[in-house]
């Protein structure tokens, strides 16, 4: 860690690395209005977990995570990172608090300059952050390059187009790390790989939550992908959560109808689905999220909905410990 | 026709085969393209046999030739780069890779039907989604314009698109990408295809849309007694949708034959590979999944023996030598050193 970087000090919450409060992300439309792609989403992620954050389009997931960054700032609620309120810093204070928070998107080809070479892309965010000598430079994009394993003296002068998919997600994941942030984003960064190489990726992140001591949110639409790196799951619906939970609770006794219906759409290899079983289809389109249904907003899909989900909006509650979701009639465990 | 010519699928003692002859029956096919780097075989000797109302999938990773082979079937590989290398694709006994380009089009769109992976590239942006729908059965079925429409309308209640008479008349931005994708079924069934390709239909949508449309293809499917080859690079969605897979690496099949059989007990180590690869719900989080070690060989460049060889677990000193060949029925696969039977799994077990 080098003096640039500002300590984290621990909030009251211990052991809480992240605390998001009521985040509100909206953006103008035609006609004066204005929608919320993120709608008052409440979460805490702890030190050293994996938080899964999933959910289909439009239910706000990376909006959530760019928020987090401050890219763009949210339009209300808090992020606080240790002790530092996000949003509500400026300039130089927030950009040296963002270099411990890292953010890897799912396109690896597009967010790299194809211009520039392997090593200068990785070295980039510890030029940039200044007051590092050249050399230490060098050591330490080596061994950023050697933990998402590529042989540094190989790659080093090569550019993103000499590098497959897989490759390229890789230097993503090197330049992330480089300036070893304590928190690291991943939106959807598997999503645009084949299986066999997807498994590399997903195992390498493991590596790297390890041997860097990382806390992560991992933002996917694919179930499988999230159950298998993350502690603890958010699911997402239309700019809400509605379940959050360890992630077994959450695959094993899902307590939200929607969470529940998004695990019974799931092809899977070890249960085919049986297309003349209706129960295993989610019906009806996802509503707009310009204009979503009052109250609860999966009400208009859910098979469990009654006159009351159309008039309160559900808040989270707990219903066992570290299980929470917002539902006024949740399945029972 | 030789005797390995129509290798498996025909025959399936004990399925509900119909006696007659299949309906497509896809011998040697090859495809190469001219690149830069040399000629690529995307599609290298593929045979297979398809029988009427059987869904066959096509499965594998980014540049396993899956796609090129549902165009080559299809004739759409833009020649150049496209060169059709040779094999023969016999469509009810017609041989369509001879057949001059005015009789393909005949079948193109009536007897055979294609759906694409991205609703709104395979729609045209200007022209109200009733109009191309009634663009088909108005060139293949000669139908007036009134009897079109009402038959557009017709396949967009089929296809379970709401408020269908007000679509009809809305452009193809107007709708989400599910609806799109309903939209460019309705095309594709509009002549009451006997054989429909669907290329990854549902790679694009949402996983609660994906099971809808999904759904919708198995049920027509089976309603309408038509053939399907399914092509797609997830195999928990093939494991519900399919009778038999194919499974492709490097241009050519690899392994085939039922699909409960080759996922549940596959002879091909990469197929093997593939599915330990993949995340699974019923599986703890942080397990180590078992990725496949290093990439595909290039196309322009395919080793003398196995095309798998330099990743597989299993290789022995013959496969880098010996190329294996699909052998075997139902169950087919290419491998000299194949992985254990479902029975002898059982009995280490």
């Amino acid at each position: 860690m080098t003096a640039t970087h500002a300590p984290l000090r621990p909030t009251e919450d211990v052991g809480v690395l992240l605390q998001v409060r009521d985040l509100v992300c909206s953006y103008p439309i035609r006609g004066n209005r204005s929608f919320n792609a993120v709608d008052g989403v409440s979460f805490d992620v702890r030190l050293g977990e994996t938080l899964g954050l999933v959910g289909e389009s439009g239910c706000g997931k990376s909006t959530t995570g760019r928020a987090i960054i401050q890219l763009p700032r949210p339009t209300g609620g808090s992020v606080r990172l240790g002790a530092d309120e996000l949003t509500t810093l400026r300039g130089d204070a927030l950009r040296t608090r963002r270099r411990q928070l890292q953010m890897v998107f799912q396109d690896p080809i597009s967010s790299l300059n194809p211009r520039r070479t392997c090593g200068d892309i990785v070295a980039e965010p510890l030029r940039i952050a200044g007051g590092i000598a050249e050399p230490q430079i060098r050591a330490r994009v080596e061994r950023a390059l050697e933990t998402v394993g590529f042989d540094p003296a190989v790659v080093w002068d090569r550019r993103p187009h000499q590098f497959s998919g897989g490759q390229c997600q890789r230097i993503s994941l090197a330049r992330a790390i480089v300036g070893e942030p304590k928190f690291l984003i991943c939106d959807e960064p598997v999503s645009s790989l084949d299986v066999s190489v997807q498994a590399q990726i997903l195992n390498l992140l493991e590596d790297m939550k390890a041997s860097y001591g990382l806390t992560m949110i991992f933002i996917s639409h694919d179930l499988a992908v999230i159950k298998q790196v993350s502690d603890r799951v958010a699911v997402m619906y239309l700019g809400r959560l509605c379940e959050l939970a360890p992630a077994d609770a959450l695959y094993g006794n899902p307590r939200h109808p929607y969470t529940a219906a998004l695990l019974g759409c799931v092809p899977r290899v070890d249960r085919p689905t049986d297309y003349d079983d209706d129960a295993l289809v989610l019906e009806g389109e996802l509503p707009s999220p310009i204009d979503p249904p009052s109250g609860c907003r999966f009400r208009t899909r859910c098979p469990r909905a009654r006159d009351e989900c159309a008039q309160v909006v559900p808040e989270m509650r707990e219903l066992a410990p570290g299980h929470r979701v917002a539902c006024h009639f949740p399945l029972e465990s | 026709m030789p005797a390995d010519a129509i290798p498996i699928g025909a025959v399936r003692p004990g399925a509900q085969n119909p006696p007659e002859a299949p309906l497509l029956v896809v011998d040697r096919l090859c495809t190469h393209l001219r690149t830069p780097q040399g000629l690529a075989r995307v599609v290298d000797e593929v045979s297979f046999s398809l029988a009427r109302k059987r869904v066959l999938a096509v499965v594998g990773e980014s540049g396993s030739g899956k796609s090129m082979l549902a165009r080559s079937i299809m004739g759409l590989v833009p020649e150049p780069p496209g060169i059709r290398a040779g094999g023969r694709v016999l469509f009810d006994g017609r041989d369509l890779l001879v057949l001059p380009e005015h009789e393909m089009r005949g079948i193109r769109g009536r007897d055979i039907a294609m759906v694409f992976q991205d609703p709104m590239t395979s729609l045209n942006p200007v022209l109200r989604v009733g109009e191309q729908i009634a663009e088909v059965v108005r060139h293949h079925l000669g139908m007036d314009r009134a009897a079109a429409r009402a038959r557009a309308l017709e396949l967009l209640t089929a296809v379970g698109i709401p408020m269908p008479e007000r679509r009809l008349d809305e452009y193809p931005h107007q709708l989400s990408g599910g609806l799109r994708q309903r939209v460019v079924i309705a095309i594709a069934l509009a002549c009451r295809p006997r054989l429909l390709i669907a290329d990854e239909p549902t790679t694009a949508l949402d996983v609660s849309i994906q099971a809808q449309i999904l759904r919708l293809l198995k049920r027509y499917q089976r309603e309408n007694d038509m053939a399907m080859i399914f092509v797609s690079h997830d195999l928990g969605t093939v494991a519900g949708i399919a009778d038999d897979i194919a499974v492709m690496y490097a241009g050519r099949i690899v392994e085939y034959g039922p699909v409960a059989q080759v996922l549940n007990a596959p002879r091909m180590p990469y197929t093997e590979a593939l599915l330990r690869s993949i995340p699974r719900l019923d599986a703890p989080s942080h397990g180590r999944l078992d990725a496949i070690r290093g990439r595909p060989p290039l196309l322009t460049a395919l080793p003398a023996g196995c095309a798998f060889q330099a990743r597989c677990r299993y290789a022995e000193p013959r496969c880098a030598t010996e190329r294996p060949h699909l052998s075997g029925a139902p169950h087919a696969f290419a491998c000299w050193f194949p992985c254990p039977t479902a029975a002898a799994r059982e009995s280490r077990a």
